[in-house]
């Protein structure tokens, strides 16, 4: 896995800022990695594409200090191979075999970050997928969640809802 | 991280501001310039990162409400208060036995929803069929309870692909009225229940009456698919319940 990613990273080129190549946009990860992409692959982020146009296209480099060099390169895979019009089910089984449930909820986070719609809208599928079947307390955590009913309205809505609740599935510890 | 964004956009003002200075008697787009600066850097700052998922909007969490299993969203009702009426945002509502019952076929088989048994046409032939004596009123009463208890405004479709006949005439009239009250604009009545339909026995398909629609004074119908079942259109009556 780490292997991978650094490959991917090596693809990408590792460079310091340079303000000379306007052509292309440097995305720079939360832990100062700097990631050269086309202006296209910026387009389909719509947080960095109205940052780049309303500065006119002055600023090339942009700052994502909340997303880190290790989700960045999934994110950067997913938007060239949706501009490539190569987003099949066969590509979308493949990406999501790669990711654990920490990372399938770190690029949720930064797809909405960045806006980029084709992204959410399909890591949404995947969240739905790794919760289905699953208990109220896995979901919880899960999605980070508080639960702030007290245990006698929890007890009265499970009951009322007690027809929906067959056969759940075991809770997969080992991610949480 | 707040501060975090502020100080490398500053940076980059520094810098940036820096370089147009030396322009500055030239150029007259100067103040402009730093003008868009200044908006680039709120703007930024209104784009926020969430922690956790739980933290997003309600329009972002919708996202995955719509991807999941009815049985699966009607369990985010007790995650939490927030989440109580979060449901309610899915629009489009799609009951069949993967919905309602398990979401694949092997457990379907296993808990007795399914079974494999001689073709009607071919008996040495092993057709896999719904367990209706099992599935059927359950099922009914799954899609019953789930209407009862949505507090949806909204619904814009409403899909059932089961297989139900004259015997749910009641019932099923019911969920039709209370969509078409949801200003719904698609109904898919699959009746055959295929995959898994018997065509086994003889029956008695559901009535669409367009009768249903009387009620409410403007239809926002755009599609309406029926398998298996009759439409009924009330005698002295031209009203067609589609939007134009």
């Amino acid at each position: 896995m780490a292997e991978e990613v650094s490959s991917q990273m090596n693809s990408l080129s590792i460079s310091e800022t340079n303000p000379s190549s306007s052509a292309t946009i440097s995305l720079v990860s939360g832990d100062d990695i700097v990631f050269k992409v086309e202006p296209t692959i910026a387009k389909e982020m719509e947080t960095v594409q109205s940052f780049i146009d309303e500065t006119d296209g002055k600023i090339t480099t942009i700052p994502l200090p909340n997303i880190s060099s290790h989700d960045l390169p999934y994110v950067i895979e997913y938007c060239e191979k949706s501009i490539a019009g190569k987003i099949t089910k066969e590509f979308e089984a493949e990406f999501v075999k790669k990711l654990n449930n920490e990372e399938v909820k770190e690029l949720f986070l930064a797809a909405n970050y960045l806006n980029i719609k084709k992204l959410l809208d399909f890591l949404s599928q995947v969240i739905a997928d790794r919760i289905a079947n699953k208990s109220v307390e896995y979901v919880r955590r899960y999605f980070g969640i508080e639960n702030d009913f007290t245990p006698e309205e929890e007890a009265k809505l499970r009951e009322e809802l007690a027809w929906t609740f067959t056969g759940v599935d075991p809770d997969d510890e080992d991610e949480n | 991280f707040h501060s975090n964004i502020t100080l490398i956009l500053q940076r980059n003002a520094k810098r940036k501001g820096g370089r147009t200075m030396s322009d500055a008697t030239s150029n007259p787009n100067v103040e402009d310039g730093m003008k868009s600066n200044l908006t680039t850097h709120i703007n930024l700052k209104k784009v926020k990162m969430f922690d956790h998922i739980s933290q997003l909007p309600d329009c972002i969490l919708s996202y995955i409400l719509t991807k999941l299993s009815m049985k699966d969203l009607l369990k985010t009702s007790i995650l939490s208060k927030r989440w109580c009426n979060l449901w309610a945002l899915r629009r489009d509502l799609y009951f069949d036995v993967f919905n309602v019952f398990e979401n694949n076929e092997e457990e379907l088989l296993q808990k007795g929803y399914l079974f494999d048994i001689p073709s009607a046409h071919c008996f040495i032939i092993l057709e896999r069929s719904i367990n209706l004596e099992l599935s059927l009123d359950e099922f009914v009463r799954w899609v019953d309870q789930f209407l009862k208890h949505s507090n949806a405004t909204v619904i814009d479709s409403f899909l059932v692909n089961f297989y139900l006949n004259s015997q749910q005439q009641t019932t099923i009239d019911n969920w039709i009225s209370l969509v078409i009250k949801r200003g719904i604009q698609r109904i898919d009545l699959l009746f055959k229940g295929s995959p898994y339909g018997r065509c086994d026995r003889p029956r008695k398909y559901y009535k669409f009456s367009f009768n249903l629609f009387l009620e409410s004074n403007a239809s926002t119908l755009k599609h309406l698919s029926l398998e298996c079942c009759i439409i009924s259109i009330p005698p002295n009556c031209n009203f067609i319940p589609f939007k134009i």
